[in-house]
């Protein structure tokens, strides 16, 4: 299977401008349009290592980041997301082409991905188990991922931990991981390797600048893993990193609330999130300093299984 | 405890709120999920302990009272029995729990 890294910057637009390019975020197969020069240029950037599926093939998702027709073509221009043919949301300035797709896909997955119980959650593998890290915006969730990614452990997801309810495991994407204002520069400090986008300032969420997921865990995107902890994660500035246990009923609470779909799926979603916390153990974790907190998590990947 | 027949009621848990209790053994609080309102509650160590009770075997207050006497404090039984028809009507409210006659 071809990698997006093996096409030209040309072929790519045209396969864009096409709507031929399927990429291959396991599970998922997502066909993307796009008119917008930056959009090519980012996903040859961040997207590099993924897999490209044949453009007659199947794909669970059609989506389309286009330039907005009429005079404001020429005037700050803007550029809308479509899924299925159809226009959604509001459209944005075409600065923002690449958070917007990115966006995109999430709602994709997020709004129709039901065979799975969607979690708002970062997953990060090492040594065959997976944390899952449950938390709302603005709790340092994302920062913790890169710092933990850039550090020796798999990425899954910085946003969307896909249970399987039928096998236990959890399934990501090893999408690019979404960094948001101060955090930015904290892993550019924290990782100098690492590879972002130009940072894109006044979105919806602030300044905004996506990292490239690591190769080695695109190469294992396909492999789902089993989850041994739910760690639900806070930065606190300035203080120690702590890690303390969880009692499981409220963390299954707080679990549900940080779920798309728990609601959807019933009493087949509370018996499956049962099970979940049955798997894992369940801590608080509160954190100041990236390399205390990475300290942390590899003390507790050393750990043998509960 | 009499029901609104004059006879004593007997407690059970709701047909539809069977398989919607989780708790874990070294924790005393567990979760409810309920079926009529689609909503999941934390309920408390008497709560577990009263669903794992009468998911046995349909009890009155009573034989609930005796079953739970080793957490009632000795000259308590007065506060203890109107404490637990309080829970029983609050977990009969949340469709949890349904009295029955004997």
């Amino acid at each position: 299977m071809n990698k997006v890294r093996d096409l030209s910057e040309r072929e790519l637009r045209r396969l864009l401008e096409r709507g031929d390019l399927l990429l291959h975020i396991a599970p998922f197969v997502a066909r993307i349009r796009s008119d917008v020069p930056k959009a090519a240029r980012e996903i040859a950037l961040m997207y590099g290592d993924f897999a490209l599926c044949p453009p007659g093939g199947f794909a669970d998702f059609h989506v389309e980041v286009a330039r907005e027709a009429g005079f404001r073509r020429w005037f700050k221009p803007q550029a809308r997301f479509a899924f299925d043919g159809r226009r959604s949301f509001v459209p944005l300035p075409a600065e923002q082409v690449f958070p917007m797709l990115e966006w995109g896909l999430n709602w994709c997955v997020a709004a129709h991905a039901h065979q799975y119980l969607m979690i708002h959650a970062a997953v990060i593998e090492k040594g065959g188990r997976a944390a899952v890290l449950p938390a709302p915006p603005g709790s340092g969730k994302s920062t913790l991922c890169a710092g933990l990614v850039n550090r020796g452990w798999r990425l899954l997801s910085d946003e969307l931990a896909l249970y399987d309810i039928a096998t236990g495991l959890i399934h990501g994407m090893a999408r690019p991981v979404n960094l948001k204002n101060a955090s930015i520069d904290v892993i550019r400090a924290f990782a100098p390797e690492a590879v972002f986008t130009a940072p894109v300032p006044d979105t919806s969420k602030g300044t905004v600048a996506l990292m490239r997921p690591p190769a080695a865990s695109v190469e294992r995107a396909q492999e789902a893993a089993r989850p041994a902890w739910i760690v639900l994660p806070r930065y606190v500035a300035g203080t120690e990193a702590e890690l303390t246990a969880h009692g499981k009923a409220e963390t299954f609470l707080l679990v549900a609330e940080q779920s798309f779909n728990y609601d959807i799926h019933g009493q087949r979603g509370f018996a499956a999130l049962g099970e979940l916390l049955d798997r894992c153990a369940s801590y608080r974790f509160s954190y100041g300093h990236l390399d205390e907190a990475v300290a942390v998590f590899d003390r507790l990947a050393q750990e043998p299984d509960s | 405890m009499a029901n609104d027949a004059g006879t004593p009621g007997l407690w059970h848990v709701a047909d539809e709120a069977r398989g919607c209790v989780k708790s874990w053994d070294d924790e005393g609080c567990g979760v409810f999920y309920s079926v009529r309102s689609g909503d999941t509650h934390l309920i408390d160590a008497l709560a577990v302990e009263l669903h794992d009770l009468l998911i046995a075997k349909p009890m009155d207050e009573s034989a609930l009272l005796q079953a739970l006497d080793d957490v009632i404090v000795p000259g308590g039984e007065a506060a203890a029995a109107a404490e637990l028809r309080e829970h029983l009507r609050r977990l009969q409210g949340f469709g949890l729990l349904r009295e029955s006659s004997v």
